[in-house]
């Protein structure tokens, strides 16, 4: 088992020096959704869900810690005439998000970038657990509907470090609520 | 007649009211306006000071993990052609070589890793006895004996139990649980080529595997793009 307990130790620290400097809405968040993987012949469709803290730093950035699990659907492959089912894996993941864009107060429609730094706890059967490095970034939509309530839709692509090189990589496609805490308005 | 239609369609397009025109003109114009105002809010002041970094790390991220966007996770099955037994005194091994497939040969020089290995065949035990297999690699052909293997071969499969006189199927999914030397394994099949021997454990190491015996591997590959 090759797991580097160096990471998550870096993530915790992040995730302390980042809610010391909030200077924004602090939110908290829960959703899921689709994981596709893309061009991985050993993993299906699946699906991803996750919970977060949005630490607002800036009118215009927030950081988020974040756990999530990630399963990759199975695949099929047909041996000997007969079909088998192999697993696809699945991974826990540790990290942090950097949000840039509107990240004021709930309210209206708005649109902003996050790029992510986790730690993935992989598992597949027929290999040996691995805790690997992964980034994610894409763009994602939030509208408010209420006053302390957000609902959010984003798209990311997520890409997990293989040893030796490479990634396996899957499009995230999720949705899910964040709920502000304290008095807003803007 | 058909030009008489026309024209009626052109006078009833031309009696559209006034009022009705200039609303939807009016519309149009606030939509836009809307638009307009929406995009220079999002790309003025911090915001769009912020969607500028933001592009500019998501660029910076891109170019810098060019391997990864670049990787791909293939699988290929290699059957193999000929039987491999220890009957009668008798060494049968059989040769590996995954440039015949071309999956792998298409990629083999953009290999990063062998990610996951299972097989699957059926082993037969002809002897009366209860016996365990053990699978063997070597890039030496010539082994003779059961003990040539033990001795100068790689173990790579242990455990697979056989019944006297009876016969089991390795199915692909439980397959990994009887790997032994893996690295070796993979290091092997990244080089491409080696001799598969197949014994009992213990005397007379008697154990037969019928051809068609199916390896699956499971390798990421990765080109670096240029932009």
């Amino acid at each position: 088992m090759r797991y580097r307990p160096i990471l998550p130790a870096i993530l915790c620290l992040l995730i302390g020096l980042s809610a010391a400097a909030a200077a924004g809405p602090i939110g908290i968040g829960v959703g899921g959704g689709l994981n596709l993987p893309i061009a991985q012949d050993d993993a299906g469709s699946g699906f991803l869900y996750g919970a977060r803290l949005r630490i607002g730093v800036a009118s215009f950035a927030a950081v988020e810690p974040c756990l999530s699990y990630l399963r990759q659907g199975d695949s099929e492959v047909e041996l000997h005439g007969q079909p088998v089912v192999l697993d696809g894996g699945q991974s826990t993941a540790l990290g942090l998000n950097l949000i840039l864009g509107s990240v004021g107060p709930p309210g209206g429609m708005r649109v902003y970038g996050v790029i992510g730094l986790a730690s993935h706890a992989m598992k597949q059967e027929g290999t040996d657990d691995q805790s690997r490095l992964a980034i994610s970034l894409g763009p994602a939509l939030e509208a408010g509907v209420g006053p302390n309530l957000a609902l959010g839709l984003e798209a990311r692509l997520h890409m997990i470090s293989l040893d030796g090189g490479g990634a396996r990589k899957n499009i995230g496609l999720s949705g899910g609520l964040i709920y502000y805490l304290g008095r807003q308005g803007r | 007649m058909r030009g008489a239609t026309m024209q009626s369609t052109r006078r009833e397009r031309g009696t559209i009211p006034a009022e009705k025109r200039f609303a939807f003109r009016e519309s149009l114009y606030k939509m836009m306006s809307v638009r307009r105002s929406v995009l220079s809010k999002m790309m003025s002041g911090p915001k769009g000071a912020a969607g500028f970094v933001a592009g500019l790390l998501i660029l910076a991220v891109l170019g810098g993990c060019t391997s990864w966007l670049g990787s791909t996770t293939m699988r290929i099955t290699y059957y193999l052609e000929s039987s491999l037994y220890h009957l009668e005194n008798e060494i049968e091994s059989a040769e590996v070589d995954l440039q015949d497939n071309e999956d792998w040969q298409d990629h083999r020089d953009d290999v990063t890793g062998i990610n996951r290995i299972l097989f699957a065949f059926w082993v037969i035990n002809p002897t009366t006895s209860d016996a365990t297999a053990q699978f063997y690699i070597s890039t030496d052909e010539d082994l003779a004996t059961a003990q040539q293997i033990q001795d100068h071969a790689t173990l790579v499969l242990d455990g697979i139990s056989v019944p006297a006189q009876d016969s089991v199927y390795i199915n692909a999914r439980d397959s990994y649980q009887y790997f032994r030397n893996v690295d070796e394994l993979t290091d092997r099949l990244i080089e491409g080529q080696f001799h598969l021997y197949c014994i009992s454990s213990s005397a007379p190491f008697e154990i037969e595997v019928p051809d068609s015996a199916a390896f699956m591997i499971e390798f990421t590959f990765a080109v670096d793009w240029e932009f």
